[in-house]
């Protein structure tokens, strides 16, 4: 850590006006010290008298830390600590409540408070409390930015890996069309299954890529107003000559235009898995019906197939990577295990999810939903 | 028919690409290295460039080769070849196509087709020509 003075955000909620401006005087002054040896963290503080006005601070001041008074005029703390964000998104809590009974401090602690503090404290209490919570606030900042470094880290090593597995491959297939045209016979059914097994370990490399693209957050969105009619189209001719094959017919169900503020090639991946999905796990002379709809909640795409289905106890695994369902009906089929857990991701980042509805035997229908997108999990430095 | 040169690293691209194009009745001309393509422009005269957007060392040298060739030769018409896009953060299109910036006539995808380069060659040299 280099350059600039870390620093910790915290918020005061408390009614009462001099506690909050006693916390401010005692905490501003005050540093934690950091795991780099040469760098202490600041801490700005912001007050609130509020759970309200708390709330309404913390849209334009995302505080790392929130000292919450239990007893508020309106709102009480465990109120607003039910409205924070919880899972590690929001801040760190640390509960005052003004007559340290063990019941409150339970029960804020079970609502995902870090610790407490009884009023009335002196400043080395309530400096002890801060400097524990916001070491762990540090160590856990810095822990998170040694992982997204480690994923940014992977995914330059794999983006170039797949660069120089894919150029070889391209030049081989290059050479293959040359020569599927000028022989004639059996030999060129062979080069023709070479043609075949190439495209399908390109395919390979690309949904991996994909994947690891995702996870870093390293992926630059473009976000812009797609048409996601004009995608599915796109994504249902690249399926017809594999669907004209196995005599498929893919039905399309879909309004003339629907605009989505998205990635276009984000969307391209969800679109095209599902599509080739259905076309590949269809019986022969089968059906793909697939309809596109949008409403006040997003968008809903939905691709039936009357293909080999999935068993119930198969369908929980379908979307975690590299699972792929083997059985005698899948055997001759090739796929990476990749395509449905990318879909899955993907469908997360515009607020939605994939689901499956299906019986062994009697066809698959994918759902995927999505409402709009949302920030990227992870913000790395840019390539 | 039109003079073509080909300036891309990959041996095996370049054997590709000549015949496709040969078999198209173009004449073919190839430069592997990206630190030659200027003088081999002067000495071929190419009526088209097939330009390779990774060289060895850098993997952007054919962004800056295209910027450098526009100097000199304002309508040469140049076709990019690149598989940048499938193994980077950063996607081009033809909507990036830029006279400062990325002075290209047109971007297509490794591994080239045929039919789709032909058309493209056609399409280009004809403008040229008009």
């Amino acid at each position: 850590m280099s350059g600039a003075e870390p620093s910790l955000r915290v918020l005061v909620v408390d009614d009462e006006e001099a506690l909050g401006i006693g916390v401010r005087r005692v905490l501003e002054p005050f540093r934690v010290p950091t795991s780099d040896a040469h760098a202490e963290a600041a801490l700005e503080v912001r007050i609130a008298k509020s759970g309200e006005e708390g709330l309404a601070v913390l849209k334009d001041f995302p505080a790392d830390l929130v000292l919450l008074d239990y007893k508020l005029p309106g709102m009480n703390g465990i109120e607003v600590l039910r409205r924070l964000p919880q899972n590690g998104r929001g801040p760190m809590v640390i509960m005052i409540t003004a007559y340290a009974s063990l019941e409150t401090a339970v029960k804020a602690t079970k609502m995902g408070s870090y610790d407490f503090l009884a009023k009335p404290f002196t400043p080395e209490e309530l400096r002890y409390a801060v400097r524990k919570a916001a070491e762990h606030i540090l160590l856990r900042r810095h822990a998170e930015k040694l992982a997204s470094e480690r994923r940014r880290i992977r995914f330059e090593f794999l983006s170039v890996l797949a660069h120089e597995l894919k150029a070889p491959l391209d030049a081989v297939e290059g050479y293959l069309d040359l020569l599927v045209e000028k022989v004639p016979g059996p030999p060129a059914q062979m080069l023709g299954r070479c043609q075949e097994r190439i495209t399908g370990m390109k395919k390979l490399i690309l949904d991996l890529l994909d994947l690891t693209r995702i996870e870093s957050g390293e992926k630059n969105r473009d976000l812009r107003r797609v048409d996601l009619v004009a995608v599915l189209r796109r994504g249902v001719e690249t399926q017809l000559p594999r669907a004209g094959k196995k005599e498929v017919r893919i039905e399309v169900d879909a309004p003339p235009a629907l605009e989505f503020l998205a990635d276009e090639g984000e969307m391209e991946i969800v679109f095209n898995n599902l599509l080739s999905n259905a076309v590949k796990y269809n019986r022969p002379g089968g059906r793909v019906a697939v309809a596109l709809r949008g409403g006040p909640d997003g968008v809903e795409l939905s691709v039936a197939d009357t293909g080999i289905g999935i068993a119930e106890e198969d369908q929980r695994k379908l979307f975690k990577e590299f699972v792929r369902i083997r059985n005698s009906e899948t055997a001759g089929i090739p796929g990476s295990g990749l395509g449905l857990s990318t879909v899955r991701k993907l469908a997360m980042l515009y607020g939605g999810d994939v689901a499956v509805e299906s019986l062994s035997g009697k066809g698959a229908t994918f759902t995927v939903h999505m409402r709009e997108a949302v920030p990227a999990p992870v913000a790395g430095a840019k390539v | 028919m039109a003079k073509i040169l080909i300036v891309d690293d990959d041996q095996d691209v370049v054997n590709v690409t000549s015949v496709f194009l040969r078999e198209g009745g173009h004449e073919v001309e190839a430069e592997l290295d990206a630190k030659k393509a200027l003088a081999r422009i002067e000495a071929v005269r190419p009526a088209l460039l097939v330009l390779d957007v990774m060289f060895p060392d850098d993997s952007t040298a054919g962004f800056q080769l295209a910027r450098e060739i526009r100097q000199k030769h304002k309508d040469l018409p140049i076709i990019m070849v690149t598989s940048v896009n499938a193994s980077s953060t950063v996607r081009f299109g033809k909507r990036d196509i830029d006279p400062d910036w990325l002075p290209i006539s047109e971007f297509v995808e490794k591994p080239i087709k045929r039919q789709a380069l032909l058309e493209l060659v056609a399409k280009l040299t004809k403008i040229k020509a008009a």
